[in-house]
């Protein structure tokens, strides 16, 4: 009886914690239309891509040499390129590849570069300066040369332009959550975990991790924008993903001999990549406003 | 300050070192021997050999490194195995070429973007401010080398108006690896190849500036809004001195500071965009070699061009530091 009572009142805290971030998002969403509009056009691109089955009958990648560089008409939306393939087909199937890159790249970056810094930030002394040290020379690096330089050596492939660009973050996120580890080493519920016995990975991971995440989001959001532009700059240079695998990098590299009589080749997809790094970007940045109490002032 | 430059410098010795190291083992990752992996299957034993004579690949891994850091003292970064010429020889007669472009997008980017970050952190939320806004995220967000391709399509096949590439003309009777083309010829009195340089250098320029410029200005809203907020411009606000005074003399002073440190660290990336924007273009500068290089795995210039790169990086983020302290009392004091 007492349990289920219990059960019920936390049940009630989860429901006012839940309806409380609600109310957050809500008056984030209020405050930043721009923050709207980026959440708009990435839940268009993602829609698109998810059902580009259905949203077209043209395959990405079947050639037909004889349709080549028809200029946009109602049957093809886009127009075909040089080889007689669907533009709009080639955007929603390569739209898959790029969002997953994105999440991938991401994904793998944040965990390795994350954990880096908190654990560098926490320990603190000899390590953390040693750790710091491969992090500030890897950060002198221009981050799109050290991407090239990286697949250059280990041969052009989607994976390797992967790996390149996810080298190129690992630095990034270290350093930010190395410094937001610091910020919260010396708060006081740290010594007090510190005084109970609590060991490293236990206090990384529950007491100093979910208070940097909040910083942390926003420089991932970002960072999702300049994944997608990179690895989209690895194709255009042929370094990234190879023909006939749809990429929007790879098809305006491609596009690029046919600029006079068919420029529409070049447009549609390096105009899907801007607006997918946009949307990124708009909901960024509106985050980063917002978590920057003295800039939020000013809104 | 001489303390402040002393251990500045001894502090970028470690990193120096790291860059070394990983840009000589660049070539050491390559699976397998980088010599056969340099070759193709189809090389002969003595070629093979050869070339691992070249990249001093026979010696211990320690010695390779010695010798590579030993021959960078003395300035030389290896023969480039496509021209047969040293790096650092290559390097150097491309180099004006960028930084001819990258000048000139820098300053397209400061005259663009220092007005438009200030008006719009004067009038917050206003329409100009939001449209800045979106327009300076597009700056961020454009991929260079689609906008490289799109100025091209608009201003040179259909208006007419710039050339579509190249550095200059070939009637014109110049070099396009002379030098710095448009000041050099500025000064020299031939004015009509100096002004068809300058035609040549405004769409590069720009497709960096919008990048450069954009960030300029988003950096300089923001920190302008926090500065606007701080008690000293209350105070300022409080005793009545005038609206002027107040923006040229207390804020702007105070909130370029940072920006300066941003622009310093963004001018290696405004030159490593250049590889995109030189190969669109056909610029002869060091990105588009470096981009060539890369095609036919000329290995030796990957290495030159990257530590290049890092070197600029390097130097330039301690130029800023240096800046920083002589215009931030405050910083000098620390």
């Amino acid at each position: 009886m007492k349990n289920r009572k219990n059960n019920q009142s936390l049940n009630a805290k989860q429901k006012s914690h839940f309806s409380e971030t609600l109310g957050t998002i809500t008056y984030f969403l209020k405050r930043n239309p721009l923050a709207i509009l980026g959440l708009i056009i990435l839940g268009i691109i993602i829609f698109c891509c998810v059902f580009a089955p259905q949203l077209t009958s043209f395959s990405p990648t079947s050639i037909a040499i004889r349709e080549k560089l028809i200029a946009p008409n109602g049957e093809h939306l886009f127009g075909t390129d040089q080889l007689g393939r669907d533009i709009f087909a080639r955007i929603l199937f390569g739209g898959r590849n790029t969002l997953l890159i994105g999440l991938i790249v991401i994904a793998v970056s944040f965990s390795i570069g994350v954990s880096i810094g908190i654990f560098s930030g926490f320990i603190g002394g000899w390590i953390d300066n040693v750790l710091m040290r491969i992090v500030d020379a890897l950060l002198s690096f221009p981050t799109l040369v050290l991407a090239i330089t990286f697949t250059s050596v280990l041969g052009p492939s989607l994976r390797n332009a992967m790996i390149a660009v996810i080298f190129t973050m690992i630095p990034q996120f270290a350093r930010i959550s190395r410094g937001l580890a610091i910020g919260i080493r010396g708060l006081l519920y740290i010594e007090a975990a510190e005084s109970i016995g609590v060991n490293t990975i236990r206090m990384l991971w529950k007491h100093i991790l979910p208070n940097c995440l909040g910083p942390l989001f926003v420089q991932a959001s970002l960072n999702f924008g300049s994944a997608i532009l990179q690895t989209a700059s690895l194709g255009f240079l042929g370094l990234g993903a190879q023909p006939p695998t749809p990429e929007w990098g790879v098809d305006v590299s491609a596009a690029s001999q046919f600029l006079r009589e068919s420029p529409w080749v070049a447009l549609f997809p390096g105009g899907i990549i801007l607006l997918s790094v946009l949307a990124f970007n708009l909901i960024g940045d509106s985050l980063a406003d917002w978590n920057n109490p003295r800039t939020r002032k000013g809104n | 300050m001489f303390e402040f430059t002393v251990k500045r410098l001894l502090y970028s010795i470690p990193a120096l070192l790291l860059v070394l190291i990983i840009i000589f083992g660049l070539v050491r990752f390559i699976p397998g021997d980088p010599a056969v992996a340099l070759l193709g299957a189809g090389a002969t034993n003595s070629q093979i050999e050869f070339l691992r004579e070249q990249l001093d690949l026979n010696e211990p891994v320690s010695n390779q490194f010695l010798s590579y850091v030993s021959g960078l003292f003395q300035g030389d970064l290896g023969d480039s195995l496509r021209t047969k010429k040293p790096v650092m020889q290559e390097l150097l007669s491309r180099l004006p070429a960028t930084i001819e472009l990258s000048i000139f997008a820098a300053l397209l980017a400061i005259i663009i973007g220092i007005p438009i970050g200030i008006i719009s952190s004067l009038f917050p939320n206003s329409l100009f401010d939001q449209l800045t806004r979106i327009f300076s995220l597009i700056g961020v967000s454009t991929p260079a080398f689609w906008l490289a391709l799109i100025l091209q399509i608009i201003f040179s096949l259909n208006l007419g108006w710039f050339p579509i590439s190249g550095r200059v003309d070939v009637y014109s009777g110049a070099s396009s690896t002379g030098g710095f083309l448009i000041l050099g010829n500025l000064f020299a009195g031939n004015f009509s190849v100096a002004w068809n340089a300058f035609q040549h250098v405004i769409l590069p320029a720009s497709v960096l500036a919008a990048f450069y410029g954009a960030t300029i200005a988003r950096f300089l809203r923001s920190n302008m809004l926090e500065v606007i907020n701080s008690d000293y411009i209350r105070t300022a606000n409080g005793k009545g001195l005038h609206k002027f005074s107040i923006i040229f003399r207390h804020e702007i002073r105070n909130a370029i500071l940072p920006v300066i440190t941003v622009m310093g660290l963004k001018f290696a990336e405004l030159l490593s965009g250049s590889i995109l924007t030189e190969t669109v273009f056909s610029w002869p500068g060091i990105g588009r070699f470096m981009f060539e290089a890369i095609s036919v795995r000329d290995y030796p210039v990957v290495q030159g061009a990257t530590l290049l790169f890092a070197v600029v990086y390097m130097v330039s983020s301690f130029l800023v530091d240096l800046l920083y302290g002589t215009l931030d009392p405050r910083i000098r004091v620390n």
